[in-house]
């Protein structure tokens, strides 16, 4: 539908006139990520092609598929850096991301981490939480902002989570990338989302450090939902969760890491045979 | 409280204060001194340092916005013309009747050019609260939509560079023409008085060099009471992340604009300042050549520490006059050669030296 079209839409009305209101996230399906029949592509390039997805409440979600099955591409919808040509995304019940910006989807509470480790790297370990802490965010009242006890107390509790308690005064361009990788999951949890989007947290990681991270996201599964999107088959395995198989831009396969690894279809997909 | 919470371990700020407040203390008493005396300072001297300040305020704010947030605009000498021409139109205003046509109150220049009557722009510069508003008001508004455009369309980088050079330029050839009521090539001179104080009176160019030393020890504070709020943590993060700032749920454009048109203030307060001790503002302010030596300025000082710039805007003008009164045709040489010889073996700047230096001897000891 044309621009000029859609202006003169007589179903809907236009947005300006919608009173804001801010939309409690409903649950009450159970269900806190919808992703239905959505599509994109880049110069013709389908890289998402009508996919369907959901997450549950609570739920730890890993999502494995070969290169350029569309994984990012999923969590740059979903974050709002990449708008799809057509389809839903709905964040529980009521908020339509689609209609929202970055920072409005980082607001009402979806928190992603990168694939590649992205600190603020001239920032203290403990400056770099408080950034990111739930909180206003406009100009002045950043600019005003304190740190009260509540809010020391929170970032000392989230680097003992994080295992970085004793390094919060250090610089984090000087932490191990394994370090980077949990003050990053850290910042994230400053952010108190109930969605994590989760990109490789294991990669370049020594075993030990796996085995933390995956300590780590376990434990915040429950109270937020987690979606975790990976490479490394031992790490999903010890997960331990529902794995979704994408494959050419939507869904392949679905069910817990032994059923989809003994799919032929994922088989013939990840060996080609 | 504020000042000790600003200034907690900031120790070259400190003795960037506490130099500039001895300056201005002492200058005032040795210009006292009788001029035989080997420690007579004159009044030439001081309106040259004064000009050194405006500059220094000028290289600050251009620090503000390239060394904590990564904008490098190379059209700051736009935002400091304007608030020069604010000051200038105040200051031409004042004339009245003893310019050389005598008109009551028409400026030289539009007696020239056969005006029968005040462009509206003109109106309330004889009142100098609403000239000093302008000062302020017109290259933030200016940086505010020039911003808001730049930032919500998320030009950044090279690009931005080169729009800020493009808006310096334009406002060059704009302010060149005749028609645009601002004195054209000739731009605005022949000022007589402030305030009602007579320009050219020792007392009066001392009391613009004190203005200058408050107005930079002013706004060293107020850059740096940003530059330690989480605002200024969230400005240094959009400078080395953009996109993780973004997604923690911070409007980077806000950010951006708000902490841009606070620097285009202080632009236009330096060149308010300007104005009066040089005695002339015309359109090649707006050079784009002077926004990029702004910027050559800061990156001697040193960046993202406010009082390098301080160091380098001072450092490089004092050598420019010192050249150009000895060797003028090798000022340009001289200044081609600081810059090189300061990228390759300082990165840092001289303020990043000194601080290496107060590291060093604080790990001996």
């Amino acid at each position: 539908m044309n621009p000029l079209q859609n202006m003169v839409r007589r179903d809907q009305v236009y947005d300006f006139l919608i009173p804001k209101v801010v939309e409690d996230l409903d649950l009450s399906h159970g269900t806190v990520l919808y992703m239905e029949d959505v599509s994109v592509s880049f110069d013709g390039f389908q890289a998402i092609d009508r996919l369907n997805f959901y997450v549950d409440a609570g739920e730890l979600r890993c999502v494995i598929g070969p290169n350029g099955a569309g994984k990012t591409t999923m969590m740059d919808i979903i974050t709002g850096k990449t708008r799809p040509d057509s389809g839903q995304v709905w964040f529980g019940q009521r908020i339509n991301l689609l209609k929202m910006s970055e920072p409005e989807i980082a607001e009402a509470g979806i928190g992603r981490k990168f694939q590649k480790p992205t600190v603020f790297e001239h920032h203290s370990v403990a400056e770099n939480l408080e950034l990111a802490m739930a909180g206003p965010k406009g100009v002045w009242r950043t600019f005003t902002a304190r740190l009260g006890d509540p809010q020391r107390e929170r970032i000392a509790d989230v680097l003992e989570i994080i295992g970085l308690k004793d390094a919060g005064g250090r610089r984090a361009g000087a932490l191990s990338h394994g370090q980077k990788q949990w003050l990053e999951i850290g910042m994230l949890l400053m952010q108190n989302p109930l969605l994590l989007l989760v990109d490789e947290p294991a990669a370049g990681m020594t075993h030990q450090e796996m085995d933390r991270t995956v300590e780590l996201l376990t434990s915040l599964a429950g109270e937020h939902s987690v979606v975790v999107v990976e490479h490394d088959m031992d790490f999903v395995r010890a997960l331990d969760s529902r794995v979704t198989v994408l494959h050419q831009g939507s869904v392949l396969a679905e069910g817990n890491m032994d059923s989809v690894q003994n799919d032929p279809r994922v088989v013939e997909v990840y060996l080609g045979t | 409280m504020f000042l000790s919470r600003i200034l907690a371990g900031d120790r070259g700020g400190m003795t960037f204060l506490t130099v500039l407040l001895g300056v201005l203390i002492t200058v005032p008493i040795l210009n006292g001194l009788p001029e035989s005396s080997p420690w007579h300072v004159s009044t030439y001297t001081i309106t040259l340092l004064g000009k050194y300040l405006t500059y220094a305020l000028l290289a600050m704010a251009v620090d503000l916005v390239w060394g904590y947030l990564g904008i490098l605009s190379l059209g700051h000498g736009a935002f400091f013309a304007l608030g020069g021409y604010a000051m200038g139109m105040y200051l031409m205003r004042q004339i009245g009747e003893r310019g050389v046509y005598g008109h009551p109150e028409l400026p030289d220049f539009m007696v020239f050019l056969n005006w029968q009557e005040l462009p509206w722009f003109w109106y309330g510069f004889d009142q100098f609260w609403f000239a000093a508003l302008m000062v302020m008001l017109v290259p933030g508004l200016l940086a505010f939509v020039f911003g808001w455009f730049a930032f919500r369309s998320r030009v950044t980088g090279v690009y931005l560079s080169i729009i800020t050079q493009a808006l310096t330029y334009a406002l060059m050839l704009a302010f060149f023409r005749n028609e645009m009521g601002f004195g054209g090539n000739n731009g605005l001179t022949d000022f007589k008085d402030i305030l009602g104080f007579n320009l050219q009176a020792d007392s009066t160019r001392l009391g613009l060099f004190v203005a200058s030393g408050v107005a930079l020890i002013l706004g060293y504070l107020a850059c740096r009471a940003i530059v330690v709020s989480r605002l200024g943590r969230v400005a240094v993060a959009v400078r080395d992340t953009e996109d993780r700032v973004r997604f923690i749920g911070y409007k980077v454009e806000h950010v951006k604009v708000a902490i841009f048109t606070f620097s285009a203030v202080l632009a236009g307060i330096a060149g308010a300042l300007y104005v009066p001790q040089v005695g002339i503002i015309n359109p090649g302010e707006f050079a784009p050549l002077n926004s990029i030596e702004i910027v050559i300025w800061v990156a001697l000082g040193g960046r993202a520490t406010l009082y390098g710039a301080v160091i380098g805007a001072v450092g490089v003008n004092y050598a420019k006059t010192w050249f150009t009164a000895a060797m003028p045709d090798a000022w340009l040489f001289a200044l081609g050669a600081l810059f090189v010889l300061v990228t390759l073996f300082l990165p840092r700047g001289v303020a990043g030296l000194l601080r290496r230096r107060a590291r060093a001897q604080e790990a001996a000891t």
